[in-house]
């Protein structure tokens, strides 16, 4: 086997990806195994009749064994049928999509505004090191992170929508709105994301620049005359680039698939809210179908991670 | 039909004779659809004053006033739009913030912080749903009627209503039927707290030993507290309960109508006799109190044909009595419905039968905009 080294890495972490994928779908399926409660009865709830629960049972086929079932599933997933809701009878593919897009776009939203202002603080707060600004910047970006999500969307939800009446707190979004009326409804979701994802991102590439600080040629670099933000720009931050993107892109996962609990308080008809509902009602299809995207969005984004890092290592990137 | 209205007669023909048949056809269940509904069920078409333009389970419903709509009196706002909100706190701030009109159940521990809101209005409306301990009349101790007469006396129900769920709800007297009901039986004494009858029965039912009482976050909101507070109130009574907090998943099928001493809850019926007939004679299904008794079934099954109102009331009476004195059925609280709704909310209906006015607010309010 031939090729360059780099192709060669990319390819190893493409097929682990994809192993890794399969994996993620057997756990999936046993988790759903095992929850407590049967499907059947969860549906017809209180007033189902013997009867009744052994039809559902029956047209459900859950009374196949189980890892029949769970084939019958991965051969539907690969040719792309999501199979159906069992809550309201819809095709779980088509409900699935706009709830998808919703959450990519408040991702997105939030990650436009999130990373440039991550970093540059993390910038910022390298320059100036165990000062007053570094001490600031850290203190509020970590008090951020560590107040929990629910707490920081309901404090957003009360000033800003009930006190001031300046946003609303319901971000119900549709087909059809208006680009600006959607970016209001997901204003107030959007910055609750950036301040929990804020801090990582910003402690991160403080750390990693400061690492590569005590390197020597930074030294050089100093004796030479450069200002201290000359030297971030040109001789620091590329060399940290890996470790930033690393941990960008490890948020933008998390913008993704840990958006359940905001999508519920601020009522955004996203994919969080979507496997929330239904985990309630044990809609075992639905809840394996978003499992099984949250998984393969959280391993590609990885996948593109380890891509890049691969890509900022001028160790890899040039043949020996 | 055609653009005119004629007069046209449905005959409902009946194996056994039913009085209250013109009460049942009022069942939400039941719609008039074209065909018969065969066509398609699920294409929204009924006999409202709205058709359905966006149906989007789990996010929204919109309808518009249907132009020429026969009936004046109902449907005056153009448009209505149902959001699905399942945290509570996400549905208060949507009202407060005046993004929507109306909300449904409001949650009894923060009513009071809601209702301090100004041009925020609670509805709260005395309803049949009620909140319940069960016990198996035929299952060992609570075959017993000594024993479940004690257990009944051991609960204090009026700090049950004041401290479970805020005031808002209604006494309960161990029968299931509240005064929203169509011939309620008037004049029935009111059982209370009594620690010292209670134990007097309890010493006489010879039982020994504590009480295993489950329960659960989804027997009904609050029943993990109210089971906690009922152990108290019986302790004073020298009556041990074993409080077993249950998983919510499973709860109505591993344990109600299974175990023998359970919390639960049940929704309104129509008329009486559609919740006696559901829950407590003898060949019932979800006879949840396994109470088998040929004398009562046979009250229940005379009052269903009887035309003669006075006669009816006297045999619910009777009924009711039964219930109350022998059956498994302890019954501290008829809940309220607690809505809240915007003050230009105006026409608004408090209907016992389901929340947010039957169900049918949409239908029956329009708003002030001055």
């Amino acid at each position: 086997m031939g090729g360059h080294p780099v192709i060669r890495l990319i390819a190893q972490r493409i097929a682990l990806g994809i192993l890794l994928l399969f994996a993620a779908s057997l756990l999936i399926f046993l988790g759903t195994e095992i929850l407590p409660g049967d499907v059947a009865s969860s549906i017809l709830g209180q007033a189902a009749t013997p009867q009744a629960l052994e039809n559902l049972r029956n047209e459900l086929g859950l009374n196949e064994p189980a890892y029949i079932r769970y084939f019958q599933w991965l051969g539907g997933v690969l040719t792309g049928d999501l199979g159906t809701a069992l809550s309201n009878r819809m095709d779980i593919a088509t409900s699935l999509w706009p709830r998808l897009k919703n959450t990519l776009f408040l991702a997105t939203c939030a990650a436009i505004v999130a990373v440039p202002l991550a970093i540059i603080l993390g910038l910022v707060a390298a320059r100036y090191k165990n000062g007053l600004v570094d001490r600031t910047i850290s203190g509020l970006a970590l008090s951020a992170t560590s107040l929990p999500e629910f707490f920081i969307g309901y404090v957003l939800m009360y000033f800003f929508a009930v006190y001031l009446g300046w946003l609303p707190s319901v971000s119900t979004v549709h087909e059809g709105m208006a680009f600006g009326d959607r970016l209001r409804a997901i204003a107030l979701p959007a910055t609750a994301l950036t301040l929990v994802v804020l801090a990582h991102m910003m402690r991160m590439t403080r750390a990693a620049i400061l690492n590569v600080m005590q390197s020597a040629y930074i030294e050089t670099a100093e004796l030479k005359g450069l200002s201290g933000s000359e030297i971030i720009r040109r001789h620091a931050l590329p060399n940290a680039i890996a470790p930033i993107v690393n941990v960008v892109v490890l948020n933008l996962a998390y913008l993704v698939v840990g958006v359940v609990v905001i999508e519920v308080i601020f009522v955004y008809p996203g994919m969080g809210q979507y496997l929330v509902d239904h985990v309630a009602r044990r809609d075992v299809p639905v809840v394996q179908a978003v499992g099984l995207i949250f998984a393969a969005v959280y391993i590609g984004l990885n996948l593109i991670a380890d891509v890049i890092s691969i890509l900022a290592n001028p160790r890899l990137r040039h043949r020996r | 039909m055609t653009g005119t209205r004629t007069a046209v007669a449905v005959i409902f023909k009946l194996s056994s004779p039913n009085a209250d048949l013109p009460l049942l056809l009022t069942d939400y269940h039941l719609v008039i659809q074209p065909n018969g509904g065969y066509d398609d069920p699920a294409a929204g078409i009924g006999t409202g004053p709205y058709k359905v333009e966006v149906n989007e389970p789990g996010v929204r419903h919109v309808s518009t006033k249907y132009d020429g709509y026969w009936n004046d009196d109902i449907g005056h706002v153009g448009s209505v739009e149902v959001i699905v909100m399942n945290d509570a706190t996400a549905r208060t701030s949507a009202l407060q913030s005046g993004q929507v009109h109306i909300i449904n159940r409001v949650e009894p521990r923060t009513v009071a912080l809601l209702e301090r809101v100004p041009g925020v209005v609670i509805e709260s409306v005395p309803s049949k749903g009620h909140y319940v301990f069960i016990m198996h009349c035929n299952t060992a101790p609570f075959d017993n009627a000594d024993l479940r007469m004690a257990l009944k006396l051991a609960i204090d129900r009026e700090q049950m209503v004041n401290q479970i769920l805020m005031g808002h709800a209604s006494v309960g007297n161990d029968f299931p039927i509240s005064p929203s009901y169509a011939l309620y039986p008037e004049g029935i004494e009111q059982r209370v707290y009594d620690p010292d009858q209670a134990r007097h029965y309890f010493e006489r039912s010879g039982h020994d030993g504590p009480i295993l009482l489950r329960t659960s976050e989804v027997a009904f909101p609050g029943a993990v507290d109210a089971a906690q507070l009922y152990q108290q109130q019986a302790a004073a009574a020298g009556i041990q309960i074993q409080v077993q907090r249950e998983p919510g998943d499973g709860y109505w099928t591993e344990v109600w109508n299974a175990q023998p001493f359970c919390a639960s809850y049940w929704g309104g019926r129509p008329t009486q006799d559609s919740m006696y007939s559901t829950a407590y004679i003898s060949g019932a299904d979800w006879n949840d109190t396994r109470f088998f008794d040929e004398g009562f079934d046979k009250l229940i099954l005379e009052a269903r044909g009887e035309l003669d109102e006075a006669r009816r009331a006297e045999l619910y009476r009777e009924a009711a009595l039964k219930v109350r004195d022998d059956g498994g059925l302890v019954l501290p609280m008829f809940n309220d419905f607690l809505d809240a709704r915007r003050e230009e909310v105006q026409g608004w209906v408090q209907d016992p039968n389901h929340e947010t006015s039957n169900l049918r607010a949409a239908t029956r309010v329009w708003l002030d905009q001055g």
